[in-house]
């Protein structure tokens, strides 16, 4: 079984015991660091998220800029450090361009990734959550509209990782909630009627035909996204409800946030 | 004790213990050292230690430079770049070209800039560029101060000059987003991007050859 060659033959797939490995990895994050490198928070297919050194980053001509610039999917080339990984050689599979130069598609696209990592763990990997994200920011190159490929990663996002709102049936007694508008709860995690107890402080009032949109979004075909038209009404409700959603599981808002309620006034 | 007590209380003896080595003068100087950015405490010390050597003139002028940093330099009211004077050279120089506003995040840039030579016209520094995942909004940079500065009139082209990052880009895209809507009419235009000079095409990655592309000019 196995003699040296084979050893060999895989020494490129990760093994926690491993010095030097190579990852599938999303840039979600970057800061400064020194005159020179950044650090970079990436997430890996095979390892979750972790950080990692990319030396002489910063300086003209560094092979890897442009690999280590968030919202870029590339094939990097890491050494395992004590705290930090070292980023060594990366090759990007791609850069997203169309993204790049599309203010709104930035600001959506920056919110995947802040929400991405601020949910996420370090070393704990998730591969579906990769594809996830992954997908969503294709889905974003292609060209569909930034908010609903957004509520779309949203709600795939939440759901793997088990937060997933309930709008089928009232979270409290489980019947179906009358005709007209429903509530929700974003502490109880999903929509309360009104026939069951006293309604929480904090429930969002939505027309219930908000559920027929959410639903069409669960299902929906990433190439079918592009043809999905929401009204501005059902999407206010819809980024309304996930946000107070969102923010009661994360304790915090995301910074992101604020730059798409400010670029709300160019549309 | 809990042990992150423990744990304080020997990195404390042990900082003290380090501190004890040291006169008090040097051990302050030592201390303040360390508190700018990349020094660490071995440099500290190091840098310590060459103050000590150098004569009285020259340790009198170093703590002059810096004192003088803080008492004079402020920021230019047209241009946000810093100057000891009431308004910045390069705003008060009247060879300028003063229909053309460069847009830079730092004012480092503007040394870059002029560096070069070529550029003959005024600057407008943001002091940072729109970073929204560390809540870096338009309003916590000079933008308002720019869009005041182009609605006088004087200026008919706006060159936008920050990094080629997606930081640097939204940045971009945002004033040239904001200034058409204010009804700017004159050229919005952006710093080229692509292969840096003396580079290798073989070794450029596809984020740079995309740029390369997408920025080509005729010739």
């Amino acid at each position: 079984m196995g003699g040296r060659g084979s050893r060999r033959a895989t020494s490129l797939i990760y093994k926690p015991n491993m010095k030097t490995y190579t990852a599938g990895s999303i840039v979600l994050r970057r800061i400064d660091l020194g005159e020179k490198d950044r650090i970079i928070t990436i997430l890996t297919r095979e390892q979750g998220k972790l950080g990692a050194v990319a030396k002489g980053a910063r300086r003209p001509g560094s092979k890897l800029a442009g690999a280590s610039e968030p919202f870029t999917y590339g094939k990097l080339f890491l050494s395992a450090g004590r705290d930090l990984d070292v980023l060594s050689q990366a090759e990007i599979k791609e850069s997203f361009p169309n993204v790049k130069q599309d203010m709104r598609a930035v600001a959506y696209g920056m919110y995947m990734l802040e929400l991405t990592n601020q949910f996420t763990e370090e070393r704990n990997p998730n591969p579906e959550l990769f594809d996830t994200l992954l997908s969503a920011m294709y889905i974003l190159e292609s060209g569909t509209d930034a908010e609903i490929t957004a509520r779309y990663f949203e709600l795939q996002f939440l759901d793997l990782l088990g937060y997933d709102p309930h709008f089928e049936t009232c979270i409290r007694c489980g019947r179906k909630p009358k005709q007209g508008r429903l509530g929700f709860s974003p502490s109880l995690g999903g929509i309360v009627c009104d026939s069951c107890g006293i309604t929480p402080s904090d429930v969002i009032w939505a027309p219930d035909a908000i559920i027929s949109y959410i639903n069409a979004l669960r299902r929906a075909e990433p190439q079918k996204l592009k043809d999905m038209k929401f009204p501005r009404g059902v999407r206010r409700d819809l980024a309304n409800i996930l946000k107070w959603h969102i923010r009661y599981r994360l304790e915090h808002d995301l910074k992101s946030a604020d730059f798409i309620d400010l670029i709300a006034m160019f549309e | 004790m809990a042990g992150e007590d423990i744990r304080q209380l020997f990195v404390c003896t042990r900082l003290w213990k380090i501190i004890m080595h040291y006169a008090k003068p040097l051990a302050k100087l030592v201390g303040e050292f360390e508190k700018l950015p990349g020094i660490g405490p071995k440099s500290a010390q190091r840098l310590a230690f060459h103050i000590l050597r150098i004569s009285e003139d020259e340790a009198k002028a170093l703590a002059d430079a810096v004192l003088n940093v803080k008492l004079y330099i402020k920021l230019c009211p047209v241009c946000y770049n810093y100057t000891d004077q009431d308004c910045c050279e390069i705003c008060s120089d009247a060879k300028r070209d003063r229909s053309l506003v460069c847009v830079v995040s730092e004012p480092r840039d503007v040394v870059a800039m002029e560096k070069t030579n070529e550029f003959r016209g005024l600057f407008h520094v943001l002091g940072g560029v729109i970073s929204p995942m560390d809540g870096v909004g338009p309003d916590m940079l000079k933008i308002r101060e720019l869009l005041a500065r182009v609605g006088d009139g004087e200026i008919t082209e706006v060159l936008l000059a920050t990094n080629p990052t997606i930081e640097g880009d939204t940045t971009a895209m945002y004033i040239a987003r904001t200034l058409k809507e204010r009804g700017f009419e004159g050229r919005i235009s952006r710093i080229a991007h692509g292969m840096p000079v003396g580079s290798d095409m073989d070794y450029a990655d596809q984020a740079t050859l995309i740029q390369a592309l997408q920025w080509r000019r005729d010739i």
